[in-house]
């Protein structure tokens, strides 16, 4: 018997209207098997970051549905939550926590054992071991980045939905935020992302290419020579 | 393994010893409350303000908040006095004191209601929703402060209404009356944060909520048109006794506390975001004392609104396209529809109910305050965003030239229809002096308009005035009475006509007046020349530049 597949959309249309008129782009099909990584690739305002919004529960499909392991998606469910981790477009913090206790925060909001060892591993391998005392405030747009994905590796997870992660990283972040993607994968979780960055494409086993007029699920391989021609 | 488990040497205390819900997630994980305590808890941990520094501001704010209650009473007071003074004299108010409270009630809940939905009410800032919404702990707990705090807040607001209207009443009914507010206060608050529950769609939701603001804003403009209908028709006041709503509202408000506890985890997150971020620009503009931005935040101008294409047939050139978007924007706002229809019917209902004509005078300034903030509608846009008027490539003083013209076209209209029928009331005939008058105050009414939008916000570089209530920036009173002074003044010389008549010396002066706020409003101050910097951050970089460059190279 196949596996409920982690993500699956079926005629699925996203936008920020009310009716399936004003979707950004075409209906969405797509079923990703647990442990799979998916690319989303495809021009500015192609609909990628309104696909994922609509994935993690942020915005409701104007017409078709979107299942995660197997359930319509609804982030007012704690299981929902405690299965999706997410990294979208968003930078915010309490200013009066630091940045190690901003990921203890959320370890112990997921209620994971040994949070503190957890956070140590965590900002060391995200560059933030220096900083970790430090007030979001003085951070450097790079490294607030590099907290927020942090926060998604402090918890729980089984599907990783991540908006352009590259975003703001240098070259050696990017390569390790790779590697640790691959890791993921390797070790059962999921991962959805939409990204302009080739090296992250090759992390994916599976790739979605949007535009205005098509929706299409393809390789990897595809998706890259696709963002060359970008 | 329990959450406060030592399980690093240096594992900071304040973050630990929470305890576990009872949530199907896990056992480990903490509620929504515990989730709060967790961070408030780590807040602590960098210091936070002494105990004698809370005392002090407590002091302060109860203080303030008793001074302002013991003012509105003693007011409240002086009205019932006047009230039940003029129901025996022979200039009696038409309208019966019962309907006044029907209508003032009507023009509070709806201001009300609009602002209730606007903010949420209940929502969640920008660090909680990224550090708080994504965890399983149950988030009927971690909205439940807030929301019983919006409750707690309406019960009060409404019971001190209640008992201000008693106040005006007999004093048998005060009870009932703050009863009956209480309830209405609650019921409402209720009723709106049940309405965030709803299973609509954040994009449906944010739709419904704008409609009910719209609504909301359009009650004001409701009571005054039903005043003006009362005093034309006098009809007999309803034998009303105050339980006849207390009880109701009563049961309504119990209604809605229950409901709210039971459904208030039912919010989803994409609400509790967007309402949050609201929430967020309302507190900065407060905090920084920028009317403008909290205007903008009170209002729908940032709503995510579509709209059919206009085919803007009037822009045939640069000035006319400036007052084509103008005209647009203005009538794509009810809200500011609302108000100016609104000015238009104030002062007429008020000379209609019987109102002296010096009481009347006093309403057409607040009428003409009310036309010309609405008429600022475009330069506070462009205020705002200039780049959208440099894309026109006109001079800033053309640009000035151009909204003040609109504005005036405007203004006309409505001061001919104010004037014109306040003509009819109070002097029994409409001439051509009052049409003069009527003519004569538009461009001053878009000269206030313009000049309130251009207007300088509060300079927190200079050095602040220190308040028992905190320390304010020495412009800010200028900054906050500009709008309803000017409008004073450009108003002024109707309003005298109205009590002495239309002399031409009236009209001269209205002339006068209007002309300087016109020139005013076209004066465009510290223009920068190419490449010099604008702004504080701008200008300070450049000072520190400047220094760099005179210090003498390292080797």
């Amino acid at each position: 018997m196949a596996s409920t597949p982690a993500l699956r959309s079926q005629g699925l249309l996203v936008g920020y209207g009310e009716s399936a008129a004003t979707a950004v782009c075409p209906p969405i099909d797509v079923s990703v098997p647990p442990g799979a990584g998916l690319a989303v690739v495809g021009a500015n305002g192609s609909g990628k970051s309104t696909f994922l919004r609509a994935v993690v529960g942020l915005l409701a499909p104007l017409g078709g549905k979107v299942e995660v392991f197997g359930r319509e998606v609804d982030e007012r469910e704690a299981e929902f939550r405690s299965a999706v981790a997410t990294v979208m477009d968003e930078d915010a913090a309490f200013p009066a926590l630091t940045v190690r206790e901003h990921l203890l925060l959320l370890a112990r909001g997921h209620g994971v054992a040994k949070a503190s060892d957890l956070v140590t591993e965590l900002v060391d391998e995200f560059g933030l071991g220096e900083r970790q005392r430090a007030m979001p405030a003085a951070l450097s747009s790079g490294q607030r980045r590099r907290m927020l994905l942090a926060a998604a590796f402090v918890r729980p997870r089984k599907l990783l939905v991540l908006d352009e992660p590259e975003q703001r990283l240098d070259a050696g972040m990017r390569d390790r935020l790779v590697t640790r993607l691959r890791a993921e994968r390797a070790a059962g979780v999921t991962v959805v992302m939409a990204t302009h960055d080739p090296a992250l494409v090759g992390a994916a086993s599976h790739a979605l290419l949007l535009t205005e007029s098509s929706v299409r699920s393809t390789k990897p391989a595809q998706a890259l020579a696709f963002i060359e021609a970008l | 393994m329990s959450p406060d488990a030592p399980d690093s040497p240096d594992a900071p205390d304040d973050l630990a010893g929470v305890a576990p819900s009872t949530h199907p997630v896990g056992s480990d994980v903490p509620s929504g409350a515990g989730l709060r305590a967790l961070t408030r808890r780590a807040r602590k941990g960098h210091g936070g303000a002494p105990w004698y520094k809370i005392f002090g501001d407590l002091y302060t704010y109860v203080f303030t908040a008793a001074i302002a209650i013991v003012v509105a009473v003693q007011g409240a007071r002086l009205l019932g006095g006047g009230i039940n003074t003029d129901a025996t004299s022979q200039h009696a108010a038409l309208v019966d004191p019962v309907w006044l409270v029907l209508v003032a009630a009507l023009a509070v809940v709806g201001p009300t209601l609009a602002l209730l939905v606007r903010l949420g009410p209940v929502a969640v800032g920008s660090a909680g929703a990224l550090w708080w919404l994504p965890t399983p702990a149950d988030r009927a707990s971690l909205l439940r402060p807030t929301a019983l705090g919006w409750l707690g807040l309406g019960a009060g607001v409404g019971g001190l209404v209640g008992v201000l209207i008693g106040l005006v009443g007999e004093p048998a009914e005060l009870p009932w009356l703050a009863l009956a507010g209480v309830g209405i206060g609650v019921a409402l608050v209720g009723a709106t944060i049940l309405a965030q529950t709803s299973n609509a769609s954040p994009v449906r939701q944010a739709r419904h909520s704008r409609l009910v603001a719209r609504f909301g804003d359009a009650l004001p403009a409701v009571a005054v048109l039903a005043w003006l209908g009362l005093a034309l028709t006098d009809p007999a006041a309803p034998a009303l006794h105050p339980a006849i709503v207390a009880i109701p509202a009563g049961v309504l408000a119990v209604v809605a506390l229950v409901g709210v506890l039971l459904r208030v985890g039912a919010i989803p997150g994409a609400v509790l975001r967007t309402r949050g971020a609201r929430i967020g620009e309302a507190t900065t503009a407060v905090l920084t004392m920028d009317l403008r931005a909290l205007g903008r935040a009170l209002t729908d101008a940032g709503a995510d609104v579509r709209r059919r294409s206009s085919s803007l047939v009037t822009a045939r050139g640069r000035m006319t396209a400036m007052m084509t978007a103008d005209a647009l924007l203005l009538a794509r706002s009810p809200g500011r529809i609302t108000n100016i229809l609104a000015a238009t019917v104030l002062p007429v209902a008020v000379a209609a109910a019987g109102a002296s004509p010096i009481v009347t005078a006093l309403t057409l300034v607040v009428g003409g305050s009310l036309t010309a903030t609405a008429l600022g509608a475009g330069a506070r846009a462009g205020e705002h965003a200039p780049a959208l008027d440099r894309v026109l490539g006109m001079s800033a003083r053309a640009t000035r030239g151009a909204r003040v013209l609109l504005a005036a076209i405007v203004a006309a209209v409505w001061a001919a229809v104010v004037l014109g029928v306040l003509a009819v009331l109070l002097a029994g005939g409409f001439g051509i002096s009052w049409l003069a008058l009527a003519l004569a105050v538009a461009p001053g009414l878009a000269g206030t308009g313009i000049i309130t939008a251009y207007r300088r916000t509060p300079d927190w570089s200079k050095p602040l005035v220190i308040t028992p209530q905190g320390a304010y920036p020495p412009d800010l009173f200028s900054a906050v009475a500009l709008g309803p002074a000017l409008a004073l003044v450009t108003v002024l010389p109707a309003a005298v006509a109205l009590v002495v008549g239309p002399a031409v010396v009236l009209v001269q002066i209205q002339v006068v007046l209007s002309a300087i706020l016109v020139l005013v409003a076209l004066h465009v101050r510290g223009v920068q020349k190419p490449g010099q910097p604008t702004g504080l951050m701008a200008r300070a970089q450049a000072q520190a530049e400047q220094q760099q460059a005179k210090q003498p190279p390292r080797r």
